[in-house]
């Protein structure tokens, strides 16, 4: 990294020192759940370790059975995988339009979504539960996806409205030339060229719906319905807390969002308009 | 095929401001066209309504027989290549040449014959694979040329194509893109700034300024008869030169003299400059048509000037040589061998069968 040992000044050296700290005390937790999540249950209070004496894999199949974890799991990826669909799709079309098209009023409907990107979403927990419930969508499925929809939605119009705005106007001229309908242009042109801010939507989006907790324990009543978050809870019983299933349960949660960064991460390629317009 | 009619089209801002004013321009079946003029001088905005890129604010726009005022680009059956290429980065050349036929519905194997045929003109076989990005400046613009041509569209728009391209790419794109029109015998409207691409490349040039058309004809024309002072001033390089100053009668024969400097018009100008004596008028020369005494064949007392040397510019097959005297500025094309300092006096020889004067006022050339 350094060519000579004079490059590494103190500074550096402090800014290293600082860095591999923080780094140790994120990954430390996490390092520590996979270790609990493998011993047994008497093992969590008596060994500190991070490597488990005895291997205790079959605490996954427990948790994923006995505890539920199965429909928890599937609920929790039903929600991410709809609510990203439905954001992707409404903020790429939303943000197309404030981006390319002319119509009365755009720029004051611009300015009021982004507007709504400074309201903190617990803030108006109240208002979306009245609304729920006066529609019927307390404790169902519908009723957990569309706020979570809205809430991801200004976020992603105003990044992919930014991205769309980069887009040569000459290749809009080129594709309209070589016959493309508006929305030929949106899905031929813009959608495939705007990969990496829809990776940036998908990754920040699928981590707030996966990790969404309040919203799910205020509308759901029936444990069939619930995500991975509120189900966890289950977790810890009455009486008893079986610790080495909660953190398998949690090291599954987890595991589910590091793969989607991971897979999602070598879209985020630089430069998309390379090779487009010479700079 | 087919030829275009622009009819006295307008294109305006706000209703105050156009950007092109009361256009007239017949473009024949198969002819190459160039627009040629500064920045802002409308000839962009006057190919993007041919393509049907910007709306026609009035007069009247034809392909062929049809009007197409309103009629959107992909249903006026012409191809444009734009200055930034404007490749969809995220398709393969092959993809980016394909676009335009796989949305009309072509079938596959009519796709790949025309894209490969293309490929064969352009010699951007080996590139077909690729994506934009992984190519260079030449062979980019080639790719937006093959986009075109897989179209055979009856019209050909190009918007300052060989802009982005270095000196050397651009004088080979020059040679195919006129080879490419012998080839396929296509109309073609080209914009341009660059003189050089419009007097080489057109077989007629369209000059314009401040929105309106300056005049339309063939390079040489537009060489030697320019219409007037903008066009007299804006094709060749360096530009004409221009002198200020007054026609006096001294007999039968009349002269243009400024501070101390006096040329005698030939007996043909005479005639036709008869009706401006005692007016102020603007002499123009072509930097060629100034000789070196030593080596004039027409020196006389009355067509002789003397200046003293500014600075020389070497071109190798020729030489640039700006001068001065107490009267004016100017530029006279020598020969490369000539010993000449700066600083040092010489005679300049001026062919007044070549000269222009323009009225100063609306900048009228009164001699052609």
């Amino acid at each position: 990294m350094y060519k000579n040992i004079e490059d590494l000044s103190l500074s550096k050296l402090g800014i290293h020192v600082f860095l591999i700290g923080v780094s140790i005390s994120c990954l430390l937790p996490l390092i520590w759940m996979i270790a609990s999540s493998l011993k047994t249950q008497d093992a969590i209070f008596t060994n500190m370790s991070l490597w488990p004496e005895v291997f205790k894999f079959s605490n996954y199949t427990e948790a994923w059975k006995g505890g539920r974890f199965g429909t928890y799991f599937l609920n929790s990826l039903f929600y991410t995988v709809t609510v990203i669909f439905f954001i992707v799709l409404f903020s790429s079309m939303a943000a197309f339009a404030f981006s390319r098209l002319d119509f009365p009023g755009k720029n004051i409907l611009f300015y009021m979504f982004i507007g709504v990107m400074m309201i903190p979403i617990p803030g108006v927990f109240v208002a979306i539960f009245v609304i729920l419930n006066k529609l019927s969508l307390i404790n169902t499925r519908v009723g957990y996806i569309l706020p979570q929809i809205n809430a991801g939605l200004p976020f992603s119009i105003y990044l992919l409205k930014t991205f769309f705005d980069k887009i040569p106007k000459e290749m809009e001229d080129s594709a309209k030339i070589d016959g493309c309908s508006k929305w030929q242009i949106y899905w031929h042109v813009a959608l495939p060229l705007a990969k990496s801010a829809i990776a940036v939507i998908v990754i920040f989006n699928a981590l707030s719906t996966w990790n969404e907790f309040l919203l799910a324990n205020l509308i759901f009543s029936d444990a069939d319905l619930m995500p991975l978050q509120v189900g966890l809870l289950k977790f810890q019983g009455e009486r008893v807390t079986e610790y080495p299933q909660l953190m398998a349960g949690m090291t599954m949660t987890t595991a589910f969002i590091i793969v989607t960064y991971l897979f999602m991460q070598r879209f985020i390629i630089k430069g998309i308009t390379a090779g487009a317009v010479k700079g | 095929m087919a030829k275009v009619s622009l009819n006295n089209i307008s294109k305006t801002y706000d209703e105050k401001e156009y950007a092109v004013l009361n256009c007239n321009l017949e473009i024949e079946d198969r002819e190459f066209v160039v627009l040629v003029g500064p920045s802002g001088c409308g000839k962009s905005t006057t190919l993007r309504m041919v393509a049907g890129l910007e709306s026609v604010s009035s007069g009247e726009i034809m392909i062929g027989d049809m009007v197409v005022n309103h009629i959107p680009p992909k249903d006026r059956d012409i191809a444009m290549v734009f200055q930034n290429y404007a490749l969809y980065p995220h398709m393969t050349v092959f993809d980016n040449m394909a676009f335009g036929l796989k949305l009309r519905r072509f079938s596959k194997n009519e796709i790949s014959e025309r894209v490969l045929h293309a490929a064969k003109i352009l010699n951007i076989e080996p590139f077909l694979h690729r994506k934009p990005r992984e190519l260079s400046g030449g062979e980019r613009q080639r790719v937006a040329v093959g986009r075109a041509i897989v179209r055979k569209p009856q019209v050909f728009l190009f918007d300052e194509p060989l802009s982005n391209l270095d000196a050397k790419m651009r004088v080979q794109m020059r040679t195919e893109i006129s080879r490419l029109h012998k080839r396929l015998q296509t109309t073609m409207i080209y914009v341009t700034h660059d003189q050089v691409e419009a007097m080489t490349m057109g077989d007629r040039i369209v000059v314009m300024n401040k929105g309106e058309i300056q005049q339309v004809a063939d390079p040489l024309t537009i060489y030697e008869h320019p219409r007037n002072l903008f066009v007299a001033g804006f094709i060749g390089s360096p530009p004409m030169n221009f002198f200020s100053g007054k026609i006096i009668s001294a007999g039968s024969i009349l002269q243009f003299v400024i501070k101390g400097m006096s040329l005698q018009l030939t007996h043909e100008m005479n005639k036709k400059m008869h009706s401006y004596i005692n007016q102020e008028v603007i002499m123009g020369i072509r930097p060629e048509k100034i000789y070196d005494k030593l080596f004039a064949k027409t020196a006389t007392d009355t067509n002789t000037i003397t200046a003293s040397v500014e600075v020389v510019e070497q071109m190798g097959s020729e030489m640039f040589t700006y001068l001065k005297n107490e009267s004016a500025d100017f530029v006279a094309r020598l020969d490369a061998h000539e010993q000449l300092e700066p600083g040092q006096d010489m005679e300049l020889v001026f062919d007044m069968s070549k000269c222009h004067f323009f009225e100063p006022g609306t900048g009228i050339n009164l001699v052609d």
